[in-house]
């Protein structure tokens, strides 16, 4: 026969409601916090849910990134079709100026817009993005394209030659990590895209106003003089002629392609932010799943464990007071 | 002719003290129903035996108290020491390893080395969108110093728990040597009272078993019984705490006589106390070494999670023990960042890196250690400038080497190389492309007997899963531990136990009888009244 001792009766009872106050009190915090697991021994998913937040956090922190990277990327597709307006209607003036009834009056008063027409195009070159030159590669602090002279006429428009910057890094692409496999190129050193735009566009006004070019690369048209009129007036119209074909290069074998190349990237980082999403729910789909407690389960358990507590109570309550005493 | 009438006088008389003595037992039994280690009396009645021939009229002699008995089941009482002893042992190594996993919290308000660690590789990202940017510059330089404030707070916890484990052994070992000196006293008051008398010293055993179980939650010992009623305990390795009446006291040292002039450092840069036995008595010239003979009990519990280390050893990453295992892990990581970050983020060998001012990067500008660094003038965070540094660890002295946002060296050489003078372009993020992605480049990660190869949040996920299973384990042995020592305590109770309604229900037959012995008196009595009226 087992004997039940008072010590035993009350060791059990005892541990009986401490442990379903612990119970309940578990029940109570998992539906208060929201988490079924706060720490990691609290289940065996710790590491998982660990690298989910992480993986979360990295994946924000992506996103952030691609919001100003696309706004830079649209803002020089902009650029980049500004330019292209330009250098389209610098063809429209030389081919009217190529027109061999024209004088050399009118041709020069035609130079004038040309000049205008490159200027605004340098200003492109040069344009900031949040207080950086953007085509200044790495020496983003320098504007890319400054102006120095030709030897011939020293002054006016015809004079400046706008040429690239030689500071150190100007040449470089920036890349930019938008997701734990892809990276997207930012920038395109500002030589690449206008040098050749820049210079179509000084040959052509210099032609017009009457002058032959000899540029730092390229074919020289002349010596750079002035042309001698009327007999090197067939030379002048060649000239125009030339620089037109330079313009037609410039813009379809540099913007064109530049253009092209920014629309491929912008629909990359939109593919990109798309997964980047589809991963963050994913992942939150997850950690939730490893960590949230389920209101219905936790309130389940909260209420089942305050029936364990409770019956405890009673059955306790119940059994200490019995004693044989009561009948004696 | 016999007497039958003295005879009814007598044998009641025998019934009254008989049955009072068996009262007083169940009083004393009532008495302490409550007391802790208290066993059962119970006394053992006979009938009354007397000399000399009755012939055939013998009626009987009486009663007579025969002994009165301590119901024990020494079997159970071992039982109980034993689950006392796990017990001990798994309850402080759950606690412990309950608060180390506070520092590695998995919700979004912990600040954890995870998420600082993520969030400085994040801010190094977004640098590399717009690497002159001085307030993204700023951010990395913050979030830098986050992620050495995580490790260093995290290292330096888990070196207060080990700090505290040993402080604990320390007292522990205290309430040990009062207890077997207690033990050795009573083993005398016992030998003494039952040598040759035949009795039982009951309460001076009951005393020694709650001693000794006490004894066995913070030990895991062996006793052996006596023939003179004397227990001799000792300890796995067969040494004798107790041996009759005398005990051995233990001892905690730093200094001890097997270790070198120059012992293993702790997390904390102390040393590790040694829990030894004085075969000198205490003038601390012939110890031998206890920590890692003592496997049970609470001190047994506070050596495996503070770790043992052998006095040849000389890094505190050599003991063992969970904490020791978590702070490895940790450590591992800030030789990553002061080696492998830091060869990184100084172009490792291949180009020279610098920052907004021009200056070319070396190494120990982003992360450092305080101290001398780089003693041996290699570039690199090893051996020699933690012997230099005099401290056991990196983690507790990393930090960060600049402070000025203009100082991160984003940029790439342009010049071409030595032996031209570089050339630092400000716009350029190579450098810090290189470095955002060290997040998810592998490397072997190492301190210690701990190796990894992984990815840094490999590492920390690896760790947070080790903390947590250990953990989950602790908490597992402690629940069945507590449970089988709650059977064990339940299954000698059940021998040994007072309950209340069997005395009170024994109380009853027994006041019953003492009132039928009574009465026969009164019986007796009235014969002789009959017979004195007669006459």
């Amino acid at each position: 026969m087992t004997r039940i001792s008072q010590s035993e009766l009350s060791r059990n009872i005892t541990n009986d409601i401490l442990r379903n106050h612990v119970e309940f009190e578990r029940a109570g915090q998992q539906m208060s916090s929201g988490y079924k697991v706060q720490l990691p021994g609290d289940a065996d998913t710790g590491g998982q849910i660990s690298d989910f937040r992480s993986a979360i956090q990295r994946l924000d922190a992506y996103q952030t990134q691609i919001a100003p990277l696309s706004g830079a990327l649209a803002f020089q597709e902009s650029i980049i079709q500004q330019s292209t307006d330009i250098l389209t209607r610098a063809k429209e003036i030389g081919t009217q100026g190529a027109n061999g009834t024209l004088g050399p009056e009118a041709r020069e008063s035609l130079s004038r817009e040309v000049f205008q027409l490159r200027d605004q195009l340098v200003a492109l070159a040069n344009s900031t993005y949040q207080g950086r030159f953007i085509y200044s590669g790495a020496a983003s602090n320098t504007p890319p394209f400054s102006a120095t002279t030709y030897a011939t006429p020293s002054t006016g428009p015809e004079s400046q030659r706008f040429v690239f910057t030689t500071q150190p890094g100007a040449t470089i692409r920036n890349s930019v990590t938008v997701s734990d496999s892809q990276s997207i190129v930012a920038n395109t050193p500002g030589n690449q895209v206008f040098s050749n735009s820049i210079i179509a566009l000084e040959r052509l006004g210099r032609a017009l106003s009457g002058y032959s070019t000899n540029p730092a690369t390229g074919t020289p048209d002349g010596t750079g003089a002035a042309y001698n009129q009327p007999a090197q007036y067939p030379d002048q119209t060649r000239d125009i002629q030339n620089a037109i074909t330079l313009l037609n290069s410039a813009a379809n074998d540099d913007l064109l392609p530049e253009r092209t190349d920014i629309g491929a990237r912008i629909s990359r980082l939109e593919t990109t932010m798309t997964m980047l999403r589809a991963a963050k729910a994913g992942a939150e789909d997850s950690l939730s799943n490893l960590q949230n407690a389920d209101s219905v389960t936790a309130a389940t358990a909260l209420q089942q464990a305050q029936f364990a507590l409770q019956a405890s109570l009673q059955v306790s309550a119940k059994v200490l007071n019995m004693s044989i005493l009561d009948y004696l | 002719m016999t007497n039958f009438a003295a005879k009814i006088l007598n044998n009641s008389v025998s019934a009254l003290s008989a049955q009072q003595a068996v009262i007083a037992t169940t009083a004393n039994n009532i008495a302490n129903v409550n007391t802790e280690g208290y066993s059962r009396r119970e006394v053992q009645l006979q009938t009354r035996v007397t000399r000399g021939s009755q012939g055939v009229l013998d009626v009987g002699n009486g009663v007579e108290v025969g002994r009165v008995r301590q119901i024990t089941d020494t079997f159970l009482e071992r039982l109980m020491r034993d689950a006392s002893s796990d017990e001990g042992y798994s309850t402080v190594r759950n606690e412990f390893l309950d608060r180390l996993q506070r520092s590695f919290g998995l919700t979004d308000t912990d600040s954890t080395i995870g998420s600082t660690m993520t969030n400085f590789f994040g801010s190094l990202n977004a640098l590399s969108a717009d690497p002159s940017n001085l307030n993204l510059r700023t951010n990395v330089l913050a979030r830098a110093d986050d992620l050495v404030q995580s490790i260093q707070n995290t290292f330096s916890q888990i070196a207060d728990l080990q700090t505290e484990a040993d402080q604990r052994i320390a007292s522990e070992i205290a309430d040990v040597n009062s207890i077997t000196e207690r033990i050795a006293i009573l083993n005398g008051l016992i030998s003494s009272r039952e040598a040759g008398s035949g009795s039982v010293a009951g309460d001076e055993r009951d005393q020694r078993n709650v001693l000794l179980q006490q004894l066995s939650s913070k030990l895991n010992i062996s006793t052996i019984d006596q023939a003179d009623g004397s227990i001799t305990i000792s300890l796995p390795n067969g040494l004798a705490l107790v041996n009759g009446s005398t005990s051995n006291d233990l001892y905690v040292t730093t200094s001890p006589s097997f270790g070198g002039a120059t012992l293993p450092p702790s997390l904390d840069g102390r040393v590790l106390s040694y829990v030894v036995y004085d075969y000198s008595g205490g003038a601390g010239t012939a110890e031998v070494d206890l920590s890692q003979q003592i496997t049970g009990g609470s001190i047994g519990g506070l050596l495996a999670i503070r770790g043992t280390t052998a006095t040849s050893n000389t890094s505190p990453f050599q003991a063992n023990g969970a904490l020791v295992e978590a702070a490895a892990r940790v450590e591992s990581l800030s030789r990553y960042l002061l080696t492998t970050f830091n060869s990184n983020y100084v172009g490792n060998g291949t180009v020279r890196t610098g920052d907004l001012n021009g200056t070319t990067s070396q190494p120990f500008d982003f992360f450092t250690f305080t101290g001398a660094t780089d003693v041996n003038t290699n570039g690199l965070a090893d051996a020699a400038d933690l012997a230099a540094s005099g401290n056991g660890n990196f983690s507790s002295i990393l930090t960060l080497g600049i402070r000025d946002p203009r100082r991160i060296a984003g940029s790439f050489d342009t010049s071409g190389g030595p032996p031209a003078a570089a050339v630092y372009a400000s716009g350029d993020n190579r450098n810090i492309r290189a470095l955002a992605g060290l997040q998810s480049t592998s490397v072997t990660f190492s301190s210690g007997s701990f190796s990894l190869s992984g990815t840094p949040q490999q590492l920390y996920s690896e760790l947070v899963s080790k903390v947590g299973n250990d953990k989950a384990r602790a908490q597992l042995d402690q629940t069945v531990a507590a449970n089988s020592l709650k059977a064990a305590l339940n299954r000698r109770d059940q021998v040994s136990g007072v309950s209340l309604d069997e005395e009170f229900t024994n109380l009853i037959k027994f006041q019953k009888a003492y009132q039928a012995a009574a009465r026969m008196i009164k019986v007796g009595q009235d014969l002789l009244d009959q017979i004195l009226q007669v006459l």
